[in-house]
């Protein structure tokens, strides 16, 4: 791993997160490990409080007040520590070697100032020095650059409107190029299209492709949507209750998914095929974030669990051609054929 | 915008008009009849009539309305019982008075609540806040009069540092600033509480959106955040609220005027309230309505330049 490491962008080593509810803490990551390399998308993918989106706001520690960082390192560019960082060392690294673009691009505008004033104030936010009157200009031609270059030909109407003046694709893309801003070498996107309908979805994934293919960016991309990922990702880790359960290249988990949660997701997507039929659900619910579970996490609520299952926690091994995945039952025992085990609804 | 003006201008002129007719039949309203109060039990009946006539009440109900309201257009507010000098000119020489004393102490619980809430914000649960906190309630708690009275006591009886009686020389412009100073501070201490907390909660609450966790991700400094990106968000309700806190201001402002013997609406009204010069109340309590109508006018159309997302468009709350 630590080979590997150096030349990784982003590289999160036994992460634990913590939140604290009204006296009660919560440990909603329990070490988590996840490795991003240069120009790679990786899809981190889970239903809703699978702990995803924590993670991702845990890589540039800004998890909201109650939450906190108790275990683990993350590393960007081999070498910087974020959680080691002081305060000002910390602000200088948001933006610049990570870009973080949000799910709700009309809660993430400020309502009140315009969309390029924004743009420009982030540009000017590391300058260095106070930046003055030329320096601010520049800021905003370059605003209007990246605004062109993210599909907003009319970049001067985009950079005099208030948010809510824009539509949902348009400040999504607003929120793009203020990311870009700053040439940051990992984006995070933390469900970025899940606000948007299918047609502005699928142009903000092109556009993210197409950023990709330019900048040699990577991408952290957090959603819950595998048809996303599979458009876009190189690679996907899949979370369940705050673990990554299963993790691969995104064409070989999604042909052979080996862990029985990656299954029942891939299931449980809608599909032409399966017109007419009725769409498998996952029973049951995802265990409460944080509360202790001895054994799987996924144990209750998995078609061929057994007493092993239930009483020590599976260590992440290869399977297959998935790189990690945390299930007792697998490899399968060679008597067993996969056939048998997926059960008939 | 334009639209929204139109619309706004029409809600308050009928407001203006609700107001009008209600004054007009207030005189009725009230149990006993006004003439035989002001002109005592025993009055003539040719005298009786003569006020009748004077005061408009020999018209039927309806009528006195409309000439009422029809009259008030023309800046006729009727007569002075006691001084028969036209209610209009008594009203403008005392309404700059007010005006100005009821501003100052706009000004002043604007230029402390208001950095006040923020510095609170910074650090919620500090020693800073909690002494903020307790100082702010105190304040709240204070009515204008009560901090009034003490105002005179320490700093006119004890310290004899600033004169408590009056407005000032005319034409003297340090004297009149000298004469403003308490019963301005007066007015503005349970303001400035309140400012104090509404701003403060109101950071605190803009602080955890989106948008600033946005400027965050991105690095922005945490002074910028606060005071560029978060105070412009907070302020937008604050001066909402300084809309209705004018009129409660012009409320303050009467009982201060009585205390500090300062001439203005406050007094004047106090003084025909209690000589039942009824002409004099009607037109003070209609200039102050304007005023509050006014104040809420200008509130709306300021907090929808700060926050563009309250459209102009959309009717806004009555006045």
């Amino acid at each position: 791993m630590s080979a590997r490491a150096d030349e990784a962008v982003l590289s999160v080593e036994g992460l634990e997160v913590e939140y604290r509810t009204s006296g009660a803490t919560h440990r909603v990551l329990p070490g988590v490990d996840l490795t991003l390399e240069k120009a790679e998308v990786l899809g981190l993918v889970g239903e809703s409080g699978s702990g995803k989106s924590t993670l991702a706001a845990a890589i540039l520690r800004l998890l909201p007040p109650n939450g906190a960082i108790v275990g683990g390192r993350v590393v960007l560019a081999g070498d910087i520590e974020v959680s080691r960082l002081g305060t000002e060392a910390l602000r200088q690294v948001r933006g610049t070697e990570v870009g973080m673009i949000f799910q709700d691009p009309l809660t993430c505008l400020n309502p009140t100032f315009r969309v390029g004033s924004q743009m420009v104030d982030v540009q000017a936010a590391h300058a260095g020095r106070r930046p003055g009157r030329n320096e601010r200009r520049l800021y905003r031609r370059r605003a209007l650059d990246l605004l062109a270059q993210v599909g907003l030909p009319d970049a001067s109407h985009v950079a005099a409107a208030y948010p809510h003046q824009l539509s949902g694709g348009m400040r999504q893309r607003v929120m793009i190029a203020m990311a870009l801003s700053l040439d940051p070498k990992l984006l995070i996107a933390d469900e970025p299209t899940s606000a948007l309908d299918v047609t502005l979805e699928a142009q903000i994934i092109e556009l993210l492709a197409q950023l990709r293919e330019s900048r040699h960016m990577s991408i952290l991309f957090v959603t819950h949507d595998l048809g996303v990922v599979s458009q876009i990702c190189d690679r996907v880790a899949v979370m369940y209750a705050g673990q990554i359960v299963e993790e691969g290249r995104v064409g070989d988990v999604f042909a052979e998914p080996q862990h029985p949660y990656t299954e029942a997701l891939l299931e449980a997507v809608p599909s032409r095929a399966l017109r007419g039929r009725r769409l498998a659900v996952i029973p049951g619910q995802v265990v409460a974030a944080g509360s202790m579970v001895t054994g799987c996490r996924f144990a209750n609520r998995c078609r061929e669990a057994q007493e092993i299952c239930r009483s020590s926690e599976p260590p992440p091994v290869r399977v297959g051609k998935s790189e990690s995945v945390r299930c007792h039952l697998r490899p399968r025992s060679p008597g067993a054929r996969a056939d048998d085990e997926v059960a008939v609804h | 915008m334009t639209r929204y003006l139109v619309r706004r201008t029409i809600t308050a002129a009928l407001v203006v008009l609700i107001v009008m007719t209600f004054l007009a039949l207030v005189v009725h309203v009230i149990p006993g009849n006004i003439v035989t109060t002001l002109l005592g039990a025993h009055a003539s009946p040719a005298l009786i009539r003569q006020a009748n006539a004077q005061m408009g009440l020999d018209h039927s109900i309806p009528m006195q309305v409309v000439l009422f309201i029809g009259h008030a257009f023309e800046g006729n507010l009727g007569t002075d019982w006691v001084t028969h000098r036209p209610v209009t000119s008594l009203i403008f020489t005392a309404l700059p008075e007010t005006v100005v004393l009821a501003f100052s102490g706009m000004f002043l619980a604007v230029l402390i609540g208001l950095p006040l809430g923020v510095i609170a914000a910074v650090r919620p649960g500090g020693l800073l806040d909690k002494t903020i906190g307790v100082v702010s309630v105190s304040l709240i708690t204070m009515p204008s009069y009560v901090s009034g009275l003490l105002l005179i006591l320490i700093f006119g009886v004890k310290l004899r540092l600033l004169p408590v009686i009056g407005s000032g020389t005319p034409g003297n412009p340090i004297d009149d600033l000298a004469h403003l100073v308490l019963p301005a501070v007066a007015l503005a201490i349970a303001w400035i509480g309140y400012l104090a907390r509404l701003t403060r909660s109101n950071m605190l609450e803009v602080l955890t959106a989106n948008y600033v966790r946005t400027v965050r991700a991105f690095g922005v400094r945490k002074g910028k955040i606060f005071y560029k990106y978060a105070l412009r968000n907070a302020a937008a309700p604050v001066v909402a609220v300084l809309g209705v806190g004018l009129g409660n201001l012009l409320g303050g402002a009467i009982f201060i005027e009585v205390i500090f013997s300062r001439p203005g609406l406050g007094t004047l009204l106090y003084s025909s309230i209690e000589t039942r010069n009824y002409p004099v109340v009607q037109g003070c309590v209609l200039v102050i309505a304007l005023m509050l109508i006014c104040a809420n006018f200008l509130a709306d159309i300021s907090y929808r330049l700060i926050d563009r997302r309250i459209q102009f468009g959309r009717t806004a709350a009555a006045t």
